[in-house]
C-alpha cells in the first residue's frame, strides 16, 4: 500500500518554511550557497534558491554535488574532489537533501564538500527526516518528520524529475 | 419613517428608517462583498463604526445562528439600498430588521448607495450621522463629533478565557476577536487562551505558550500603546503570528509607520500574492491602514503584496518567527483561500519546538 | 512565463452554423479570441463555415476557411497549412468532438499539432463523463451519481439503485436534446427510447434527481501558474430541471449565504485545478433549498454561454483573457480592461443586478410545444442591468420587443384556475407571468414557491410588483409613489394604465416631478466606482454618471438587440463593421444594445456602451445624455430602423432615409401607391381592416388565391402563412381574428417565379449594386428560409440593368441615401418588385465574405455623405464577384418539437452556413457539408413525400436510382413508386411494426430523407420524429423538391455513367 504523505501543497509550504528558517538563521544572504545532494537534493536546492530570489531579489549560488564516490560502500581509493561551479571557502553552506535516513549520504557529502574548499560553516536542510541514523548527524531545518520502520520506504517525488509533487510511503 | 444619513462635509442621503429607531453617529465605511452582511455586521472591526454596504440589496438570507462572528454587535449603525423583509433561507431564524431591531443598531434603507459609494471614493473617508432630521442642529453635532480612539478596549475580553482542546497551546491576543478565529484554531486542535489586548508580557511568559496570535480588531493601530509594548518584550521568544489590525501593531512594534487610507474600501476580493511561492489567493480585508513599503534596512522582509496596485499585505521578522498579514486568513466573510496561513502558524510552532529541543 | 514563442502559427475551429443550444455566443466567444491571437502576433488559420459571424471577417494575419467544419475538410487544411497548434475552446461541443477525432486517427500526433490550453482532444476528467464523476469522487467531492445505461433491458436495475424521479441525458448530444425527467418506468422507457436514439454515442446517462434544487454557476480562469480566479457566479432563477439555457439567470448569486457561496467558489477552484484547465472553464452547481447539500452537475472545459454572459456582465473580455492564458501569459501578466495599475487578475464586488433574459421563438412558430425542461428551446436573450430584481425582471420581459409591457399577457390572466396551476407545474416559457398572474389572484408566496420550486425570494420579489401596482392604482397621481415605481422598473406605459391617463401626460408628470432615469457605470472589477469602463446601464435607482467626453463628433448606433430568428448575428455584424468603420474615420461611436451574446457589445468596440432595451424609449434617453451629432438605424436591423420616426420627432439627426421614406416602402398601401407613381410592378396588396366578407373583397382587387397573408406588424403574434383556397383562409381567420389587435391583415398576391435579393449603396444619384442573390427554390418561403446563390446565373444583362434602373428610381423619388435592399421576382421576362427596405440587410455579412470591397464601410462612408464616385466608383457600378458561394439555412427543429421545417411562411433557421467553390455544384456541396447534411456517395434514399409532391418525386427518385442509389420508401409513396413500376422498399413509419424508420436511420441503412409535407394538414408527429432522428445522425434531410433536383445536379455532376451493356 502506498500512501501520499505530503502533497504538492504541503510539500510547497515545508519548502517555503524552511527557506524562511534559512533567511532566519543565516542573518544575512551574503556568505550563502546552496548545495544540493543529487538527485532529488539538486531539484529542492534549486526550489529554495528560486524562493530567496523572489523575497529578496537576490540570486544565490546553487550548486549540485555528486559524493557518489566518496559514499562508505564503495571502493574508490582515491575519490576525486568535485569542482563545484561556486567556490564555498569561507562560505556559509546550506547542504540539501531530500529524506534523511542512516545519515551515510550525508556523510559522504560532507567529507566531498570538505575535499572542495573550506566552508565557514555548514548547515542541512532535509525535506523528510524518517530517523533510523547510524552516525551523529542531524538536520538544522526539516520539512517534516515522519517515524518509519525499516522495512517502509520513503519516494520524494518532484515535478522536474517525476512529473509530480508529492511524498510516498510505501 | 424617513431618516438621514448625514456626512460631515453636509452632504445627506435620505432614507427610510429599518432596524432601532435611534439616533446615532460613527465612522462611516463601505462594505462591497455582495455577500456576508451578517459577518460584517457581528464583526467587531467595525466596532463604531457605521457600515454602508454597496451592493444594493441585503437581507435575502436573514440571520442565522451560525455566521454570527461576535455575540455582540458593537456597530453605530448599518447602511443599505433595498432591504429585504422575507427569510427564505433555510437556515435563517430572523429577519435583518428583526436583528437590528433585537440589537438596538440603527439602520436605513433606500439609499442611493451608488452616489454615497462615489461620494466616499471622491470625498475619502468620513464621520457620518442617522437622524431623524438634518438641520444645522444635526450638522453641528457630527461636525463636533471625535471618533474615538479607544475602540480596542470596549471590544478586547476584559477577562481572560480559555478554549481548550488538546493542541498546541496559543495565546489570541484580542483586539476585537473573531469566532472564525478561534473556529481556524480549534479545527487544529489548538488549546486557546484568549488574552485582553492590554495583556502585560509577564502573563505571557507564565502562560508559556507555544505560540501568540494577534488579532485583527478597530481602529486606529497607534493608539495601541501597550500592546505595542508588549510585543516588543515577547517577539523572539514565541512565534506570533498577527492579522488585521495585529499587521499594524507589530508593523509599529518593530518601528514601520503605518498610513490610514484616504478610501477604505472593506472588501472580500483582495488579491494577494505571496512572493516567496507566487501563489495568489482573494481574501477579505476590512481596515483603515495600511502599509505601502518596507525599507531595505528594516528587520522586516515583505512576504505578501497586492497584486493590483501596490501594498504590503504581509511581511515576516527576518530573525525571529513573526509574521503578519494585513487581511482576513479566516475569512468569514471572503474567500477562504488564505487559511492554510493558520497552518503556517502551527508548523511555525512545530519547527520552533523541535528546534528548542534540539541540543548541540 | 511570457507568451509563447514555441508556436506561430494557429487553427482556430469556430462553431459552423447555429443550432439552439450552441448559437451566437460562439460569435462573441470566437471573434475576440481570432482578434486576441491576431493581436498578439500569431498567424492564425480559421476554419468556420458560418458566414454570419464577425469571427469571418477578414483580418490581417488571419487566413479564413469558409469550410464545413467535418474531419474531412479540417484534415486537409491541417496538412495544407500545418499549423503549430489548435485553439479549440471557441467553437462549443462540435469542436471538441472534432478534436478528439483528430486525436484518434493519429493526425495531431503525426504532425505534431499541439491543443492550445486544457487539452480537450483526449479522454480525460474533464472530456469525459465516467473519468469526471471518478475524479470527483476520489476527491470526496459531491457529484450525483449517474449510470451509463445502453440498452433498455438494463433501464429496470438502474431505476432501483437511483430512486425517483430520474435524470435522462443522451450522452454528448448539444443543448440536452433529447433529455428529460422520469418519474415512473413508463416514462423512463419512452424518454430512454427517444433519448438513445438521439445520442450520437447511443449511450444514456441516468442521474439521480435534484429537481427543484436550486441552480448555481461558476465561471472560472486558470493560468499556467496555478492562478486561479473565480471571476463570475450567477444564479438561476428557474431550479435544476429547466436547461440553464432557458432559464432566467442573474448575476450575483442571490439566496445563498456567504458560507455556501465561498464553499462553492473553492469547490469550484478545485476542479479547475484537478482538470488542468488552462483558460475557462464552467462549473454547474446543484445546491438544495433546504440544507447544506450541493452537488457537482457539471464541468463545461471550454468558453461557452455562460463565458459570454460572464464577460458581458461584468464588462471582463472573458474570451480575450481565456485566449491569452492558452498563450501561456499570466493572469497578473494581463492588463485590467480598464483600470490603470490593475490586473486582469479580479473578481468582482458587484454593485448591480445582471440578468440573462431568454427569449423563445414560440411566437414564430404555432404548436411549438412551450413546456420548458432539460432540452433547450431558447434562442436569444437579453441582459439587462438594474439595481434590483424586480426592476431586472420588467426590464427583461420588456427587452424582447414583443409587445410586452409588464409581468401581464392577456392569454396568461385569462386561464382558469387549475390550468394556471398546472402551468406552474410543467413550466412554460410564461412561468413568470403565470406567478404574477397567480399572486394577483391571492395566492401566498410559499405556496407558489412551493408548487413551482421557484426560490421564495424570487416570487416576492414578483410580489413586490404586484403590490406596487395596487399602491399606484390607490395612490394616483402620487409623486412618491410613481418614484418608487420606476426605481423598480415599472413603465411609463404601465403606471399610465394603472393611473388612467394617458401615457403622454403621465411623461410630462414624471418630468415635472424630476423623476429622471441615470445611468450607473458597470465598473464592479474597478477598485474604485470612480474608474471608467465606458459602458452604462440606464436606472432610475442612482443618478447620472455620464461625464463629458472629447470633442470629436460623435455617431450614436443603434443596435439590434437579442437574437430572434428571424435577426441573428448576421445583423450584428453590420453594426460592429459600421462601428469600427465610424471609429476608423475618427468619429466617436456610442452604441445602444442589449445583447450579451453579440460581439459589438465586447470591451472596444464602440467607444461607449449603453445596455438598454431596443424602443424609443431608452434611445432618446441615450441620445439626451450623450447628445450624438448623428444617429444611424440602418444597422441594426428592423428593431433599430423602427425607431428612425421616434427619433427623428424629436429633432436628432438621423443618417439615411427619413422615416416618411420608410413609411413608404413598409406601409402596404403606401407601398403599392409608391410602385404606381413609379411605374414598377409588383404584388397586388389589399388591407382587411376589420372582418368582413373576404370573396367580394378579393373580386374587387382582383386577387386569386394562392395569398400570402400576414398580421398586424406590430402585434405579437404574427406569422406569415400562405393561403391557398377559401376554406384555408377561414381556417386562419377563425384562429386570428378574435384578437382585434392583429387587424389590419395584409393580403398580397402569391407571384412564383425567379426570386433575387439585392443590396445595394445609394449616393443620392448612382448606385453600386454590392450584391445579388438568387434563390435556388421557387416555393414561398421567406427570404432567410431559402438557399441562395451568388452570383446569379440567370439573371440577363438586361435584367440586371434594369435592376440597377430600380434601384436609382427609388432612391431618388425617397430621397433614400446609404443601403438598400430590394427584393425582386422575375417571371415571363417581367421585374415584379416584391420589397424594399432602406437600411442594411441581412445578406451583408455573407455579401461581404464573396468580395473584397469592405461594404460596409462604403455604405458608412456614402451615408456620412461621401459620393461613390469619389470612393472610387464611378457611374453605377456592380461588384464584382470571384466563384461561387452559396447560402444555406439551418434548421433547429429538433428541440422545438412538434413543429414543422415548412409549413407555414415564416423563417424558423437558427442559422447559415456558406459554401465557396469554383464551380456551383461544388460550392452546393460545401454548403450541404457545412449545413451538416453531407451527401451520401452510394446507399439508400428515403422517399415520404406528400400527394401533391408524388409526380415530381417519382421523376427524382428514378434519378437517383439511374445514379445507382436504392431507393425505399413509407406506404402511400410506396405503392405510387411502385405503380410506376420504380423497384421501392418498404418501411413503416416510426413505432409501427418493424423495420421501423427509426430502426432503419439509426440502423445506418438510410443514407438520405427527402421527406415533405401536405400544404396543411395537421402536424404530424410521425413526420417530426422521423426529421428529428433524421438530424440527430447525420441523415441528409430534404424538405423541397426544389433542393432535390439541386442535389441530383450535384450528384449528376461528379458521377461516371456506369450502365450494362445492353
Amino acid at each position: 500500500m502506498t500512501k501520499v504523505v505530503l502533497d504538492k501543497t504541503a510539500m510547497q509550504r515545508a519548502l517555503t518554511r524552511i527557506t524562511y528558517e534559512i533567511i532566519e538563521q543565516n542573518r544575512g544572504l551574503n556568505d550563502l550557497v546552496i548545495v544540493g545532494v543529487k538527485t532529488r537534493g539538486i531539484v529542492l536546492a534549486q526550489r529554495i534558491g528560486e524562493r530567496i530570489a523572489q523575497l529578496e531579489n537576490t540570486k544565490i549560488p546553487v550548486v549540485a554535488l555528486d559524493a557518489t564516490e566518496y559514499r562508505d560502500d564503495r571502493t574508490v581509493s582515491q575519490p576525486t574532489p568535485p569542482q563545484l561551479a561556486t567556490p564555498i571557502t569561507g562560505k556559509n553552506v546550506v547542504l540539501v537533501d531530500d529524506v534523511l535516513y542512516t545519515g551515510r549520504t550525508i556523510r559522504a557529502a560532507l567529507n566531498a564538500l570538505m575535499a572542495a574548499g573550506r566552508p565557514q560553516k555548514i548547515a542541512l536542510a532535509v525535506l523528510i527526516d524518517r530517523g533510523h541514523r547510524e552516525l551523529p548527524i542531524r538536520p538544522d531545518f526539516v520539512g517534516k518528520n515522519i517515524p518509519t520502520a525499516r522495512t517502509e520506504k520513503i519516494k520524494v517525488q518532484v515535478a522536474e524529475i517525476d512529473e509530480i509533487d508529492q511524498v510516498i510511503l510505501a | 419613517m424617513k431618516r438621514f444619513l448625514i456626512l460631515e462635509d453636509g452632504t445627506v442621503f435620505p432614507g427610510e428608517s429599518f432596524g432601532a429607531s435611534i439616533n446615532t453617529t460613527g465612522e462611516l465605511v463601505l462594505y462591497t462583498g455582495a455577500t456576508g452582511y451578517q459577518e460584517a455586521i457581528t464583526n467587531k472591526s467595525y466596532t463604531g463604526q457605521i457600515i454602508g454596504f454597496t451592493y444594493p440589496q441585503q437581507g435575502a438570507v436573514g440571520i442565522n445562528r451560525d455566521d454570527y462572528e461576535s455575540i455582540e454587535p458593537t456597530i453605530k449603525g448599518v447602511v443599505i439600498g433595498e432591504s429585504y423583509e422575507l427569510t427564505s433561507h433555510w437556515r435563517a431564524q430572523m429577519t435583518l430588521d428583526q436583528f437590528l431591531r433585537s440589537k438596538r443598531i440603527p439602520g436605513l434603507k433606500n439609499v442611493d448607495t451608488r452616489r454615497l459609494y462615489r461620494h466616499l471614493a471622491t470625498h475619502g473617508n468620513m464621520k457620518a450621522s442617522l437622524m431623524d432630521t438634518h438641520d444645522d442642529h444635526a450638522h453641528d453635532q457630527i461636525k463636533a463629533l471625535v471618533v474615538a480612539n479607544n475602540q480596542v478596549s470596549q471590544v478586547s475580553t476584559k477577562q481572560a478565557y480559555p478554549s481548550p482542546n488538546i493542541g498546541r497551546n496559543v495565546v489570541v491576543l484580542d483586539l476585537g476577536l473573531k469566532n472564525t478565529v478561534l473556529r481556524e484554531l480549534s479545527k487544529r486542535q489548538c488549546n486557546v487562551t484568549v488574552l485582553p489586548f492590554d495583556t502585560p508580557s509577564e502573563t505571557i511568559t507564565t502562560i508559556s505558550p507555544d505560540g501568540i496570535l494577534i488579532s485583527d480588531g478597530p481602529g486606529n493601530p497607534q493608539a495601541l500603546t501597550k500592546t505595542i509594548a508588549t510585543l516588543q518584550e515577547i517577539q523572539g521568544h514565541y512565534p506570533i503570528f498577527a492579522i488585521g489590525l495585529g499587521f499594524s501593531v507589530v508593523a509599529l512594534a518593530n518601528g514601520l509607520a503605518v498610513e490610514a487610507r484616504h478610501f477604505a474600501r472593506h472588501q472580500i476580493n483582495l488579491v494577494v500574492k505571496e512572493k516567496i511561492t507566487q501563489n495568489i489567493c482573494l481574501t477579505a480585508q476590512n481596515g483603515n491602514y495600511g502599509l505601502t513599503a518596507i525599507p531595505a534596512d528594516s528587520n522586516l522582509l515583505t512576504t505578501h503584496l497586492a497584486v493590483n496596485h501596490q501594498e504590503v499585505l504581509g511581511f515576516r521578522h527576518r530573525f525571529l518567527p513573526v509574521f503578519a498579514v494585513n487581511f482576513d486568513p479566516e475569512a468569514a466573510a471572503g474567500p477562504t483561500d488564505a487559511q492554510h496561513l493558520f497552518d503556517d502558524f502551527l508548523d511555525l510552532m512545530n519547527a520552533d519546538i523541535e528546534r528548542k529541543q534540539r541540543v548541540f | 512565463m511570457g507568451k509563447r514563442t514555441d508556436i506561430d502559427k494557429i487553427l482556430v475551429i469556430g462553431s459552423g452554423p447555429y443550432v439552439v443550444g450552441q448559437s451566437s455566443e460562439f460569435d462573441y466567444l470566437g471573434t475576440e479570441a481570432v482578434n486576441t491571437l491576431a493581436a498578439a502576433g500569431y498567424q492564425v488559420v480559421l476554419i468556420n463555415s458560418n458566414p454570419a459571424t464577425n469571427m469571418t471577417d477578414r483580418h490581417p494575419n488571419v487566413s479564413i476557411y469558409l469550410e464545413p467544419i467535418t474531419e474531412k475538410f479540417l484534415t486537409e487544411i491541417i496538412r495544407k497549412e500545418l499549423p503549430d497548434a489548435i485553439l479549440a475552446t471557441v467553437g462549443g461541443q462540435t469542436t471538441v468532438n472534432l478534436v478528439m477525432a483528430l486525436r484518434r486517427s493519429g493526425l495531431l500526433d503525426q504532425l505534431g499539432v499541439q491543443i492550445l490550453g486544457t487539452d480537450l482532444s483526449r479522454e480525460t476528467p474533464a472530456t469525459n463523463v465516467d473519468q469526471f464523476q471518478q475524479a470527483m469522487q476520489a476527491l470526496d467531492l459531491p457529484i450525483l451519481s449517474s449510470l451509463i445505461v445502453t440498452n433498455s433491458a438494463e433501464l429496470t436495475h438502474a431505476s432501483s439503485q437511483l430512486g425517483w424521479p430520474i435524470m435522462v441525458r443522451p450522452v454528448n448530444s448539444i443543448g440536452g436534446t433529447g433529455g428529460g425527467i422520469a418519474e415512473s418506468q413508463h416514462q423512463l422507457q419512452q424518454i430512454f427510447k427517444r433519448a438513445v436514439a438521439l445520442s450520437p454515442r447511443h449511450q444514456v446517462a441516468l442521474c439521480q434527481s435534484v429537481v427543484g434544487a436550486k441552480e448555481i454557476e461558476f465561471e472560472i480562469l486558470r493560468d499556467r501558474a496555478d492562478q486561479v480566479t473565480a471571476v463570475f457566479n450567477c444564479e438561476q432563477l428557474n431550479p435544476v430541471g429547466i436547461h440553464s439555457g432557458d432559464s432566467i439567470t442573474l448575476a450575483p448569486i442571490q439566496t445563498l449565504t456567504d458560507r455556501q457561496v465561498q464553499q462553492l467558489r473553492q469547490t469550484a477552484i478545485t476542479i479547475g485545478r484537478h482538470l488542468n484547465i488552462v483558460g475557462s472553464c464552467n462549473i454547474q452547481f446543484a445546491v438544495a433549498a433546504d440544507s447544506d447539500a450541493f452537488w457537482i452537475m457539471k464541468a463545461t472545459p471550454r468558453l461557452g454561454r455562460t463565458s459570454a454572459f460572464a464577460a458581458k456582465a461584468l464588462g471582463y473580455p472573458l474570451a480575450k483573457i481565456a485566449t491569452l492564458l492558452t498563450l501561456g501569459l499570466r493572469l497578473d501578466q494581463i492588463e485590467h480592461p480598464y483600470e490603470q495599475g490593475s490586473t486582469a487578475l479580479v473578481e468582482p464586488a458587484f454593485d448591480y443586478i445582471a440578468c440573462k433574459f431568454p427569449g423563445w421563438p414560440f411566437d414564430r412558430i404555432t404548436g411549438a410545444d412551450r413546456t420548458l425542461g432539460a432540452e433547450m428551446k431558447a434562442t436569444g436573450e437579453v441582459l439587462v442591468f438594474e439595481r434590483n430584481v424586480e426592476a431586472a425582471l420588467l426590464k427583461g420581459v420588456r427587452s424582447f420587443n414583443l409587445h410586452i409591457d409588464h409581468l401581464w399577457k392577456p392569454n396568461v390572466a385569462a386561464l382558469p384556475d387549475d390550468e394556471l396551476t398546472a402551468q406552474l407545474i410543467h413550466p412554460t416559457d410564461e412561468e413568470i407571468f403565470c406567478l404574477a398572474e397567480a399572486l394577483r389572484r391571492g395566492y401566498s408566496v410559499s405556496d407558489l414557491s412551493h408548487i413551482s420550486k421557484v426560490d421564495a425570494f424570487f416570487v416576492a420579489k414578483i410580489q413586490n410588483i404586484i403590490q406596487l401596482e395596487q399602491e399606484l392604482r390607490n395612490h394616483k397621481g402620487d409623486q412618491a409613489t410613481l418614484a418608487k415605481a420606476k426605481i423598480y422598473g415599472f413603465s411609463d406605459l404601465k403606471i399610465s394604465q394603472l393611473w388612467e391617463i394617458p401615457v403622454a401626460q403621465l411623461r410630462d408628470f414624471r418630468k415635472e416631478a424630476e423623476i429622471e432615469p441615470g445611468f450607473q457605470e458597470i465598473n464592479s472589477l474597478a477598485t474604485s466606482p470612480l474608474v471608467h469602463s465606458q459602458q452604462y446601464f440606464i436606472t432610475y435607482a442612482t443618478g447620472n454618471e455620464v461625464s463629458p467626453t472629447d470633442q470629436r463628433e460623435k455617431i450614436l448606433l443603434i443596435g439590434s438587440g437579442p437574437t430572434k430568428i428571424e435577426q441573428g448575428s448576421e445583423v450584428d455584424y453590420e453594426t460592429v463593421r459600421g462601428l469600427l468603420a465610424l471609429r476608423q474615420l475618427g468619429y466617436q461611436t456610442v452604441l445602444l444594445n442589449n445583447n450579451p451574446d453579440a460581439y459589438s457589445t465586447s470591451v472596444g468596440v464602440a467607444d461607449r456602451l449603453y445596455y438598454a432595451p431596443i424602443n424609443a424609449e431608452s434611445a432618446l434617453n441615450v441620445a439626451t445624455a450623450e447628445q450624438p451629432d448623428y444617429i444611424i438605424t440602418q444597422l441594426g436591423g428592423k428593431s433599430a430602423s423602427k425607431l428612425t420616426a421616434a427619433l427623428e420627432a424629436r429633432g436628432l439627426k438621423i443618417l439615411g432615409a427619413d422615416a416618411a421614406a420608410l413609411n413608404q416602402v413598409h406601409q402596404p398601401e403606401q407601398f403599392r401607391e409608391l410602385l404606381q407613381r413609379l411605374q414598377l410592378q409588383g404584388p397586388q396588396i389589399v388591407q382587411l381592416l376589420q372582418p368582413e366578407a373576404i370573396p367580394e373583397l378579393l373580386q374587387r382587387h382582383h386577387l386569386r388565391y394562392p395569398l400570402l397573408i400576414h398580421p398586424n406588424p406590430d402585434h405579437f403574434f404574427s406569422p406569415t402563412e400562405v393561403i391557398r383556397n377559401a376554406p384555408d383562409l377561414q381556417r386562419y381567420l377563425g384562429h386570428f381574428q378574435h384578437d382585434l389587435a392583429n387587424f389590419p391583415f395584409t393580403l398580397r398576391e402569391f407571384l412564383s417565379g425567379d426570386k433575387y435579393e439585392v443590396d445595394g449603396i445609394f449616393d443620392g444619384e448612382h448606385v453600386l449594386i454590392t450584391g445579388i442573390l438568387a434563390h435556388l427554390e421557387h416555393s414561398s418561403l421567406h427570404s432567410g428560409e431559402a438557399m441562395t446563390v451568388t452570383p446569379a446565373q440567370n439573371l440577363s444583362v438586361a435584367m440586371a440593368e434594369q435592376i440597377k434602373n430600380v434601384f436609382k428610381t427609388v432612391g431618388q423619388a425617397l430621397s433614400a441615401r446609404g443601403f438598400m435592399n430590394i427584393r425582386f421576382l422575375v417571371n415571363a421576362g417581367q421585374l415584379y418588385v416584391l420589397a424594399i427596405d432602406l437600411k442594411g440587410s441581412r445578406n451583408l455579412a455573407f455579401i461581404n465574405k464573396t468580395t473584397t470591397e469592405p461594404v460596409v464601410t462604403l455604405g458608412v462612408r456614402v451615408l456620412l455623405g461621401a459620393s461613390l464616385a469619389e470612393l472610387g466608383y464611378p457611374g453605377d457600378g456592380s461588384l464584382k464577384i470571384a466563384n461561387y458561394h452559396i447560402k444555406i439555412p439551418v434548421y433547429s427543429f429538433t428541440k422545438l418539437n412538434k413543429r414543422e421545417k415548412l409549413s407555414q411562411v415564416q423563417m424558423k433557421t437558427t442559422g447559415e452556413a456558406i459554401g465557396s467553390d469554383i464551380t456551383f455544384e461544388k460550392a452546393l456541396y460545401k454548403a450541404l457539408e457545412a449545413a451538416r447534411q453531407p451527401l451520401p456517395a452510394f446507399g439508400r434514399i428515403l422517399f415520404s413525400i406528400a400527394s401533391h409532391d408524388l409526380a415530381q418525386g417519382l421523376a427524382i427518385a428514378q434519378r437517383f436510382k439511374q445514379l445507382g442509389y436504392q431507393i425505399v420508401a413509407t406506404a402511400k409513396t410506396a405503392t405510387a413508386f411502385q405503380t410506376a413500376g420504380l423497384p421501392t422498399d418498404f418501411v413503416h413509419n416510426i413505432g409501427k411494426k418493424q423495420p421501423d424508420i427509426a430502426a432503419e436511420i439509426s440502423g445506418g441503412r438510410i443514407q438520405m430523407v427527402i421527406n415533405t409535407t401536405e400544404w396543411r394538414g395537421p402536424v404530424s408527429i410521425s413526420g417530426a420524429l422521423l426529421r428529428e432522428v433524421a438530424v440527430m445522425h447525420s441523415v441528409p434531410l430534404i424538405t423541397t423538391m426544389d433542393e432535390a433536383e439541386a442535389i441530383l445536379t450535384v450528384l449528376e455532376s461528379r458521377a461516371f455513367a456506369i450502365q450494362p451493356l445492353i
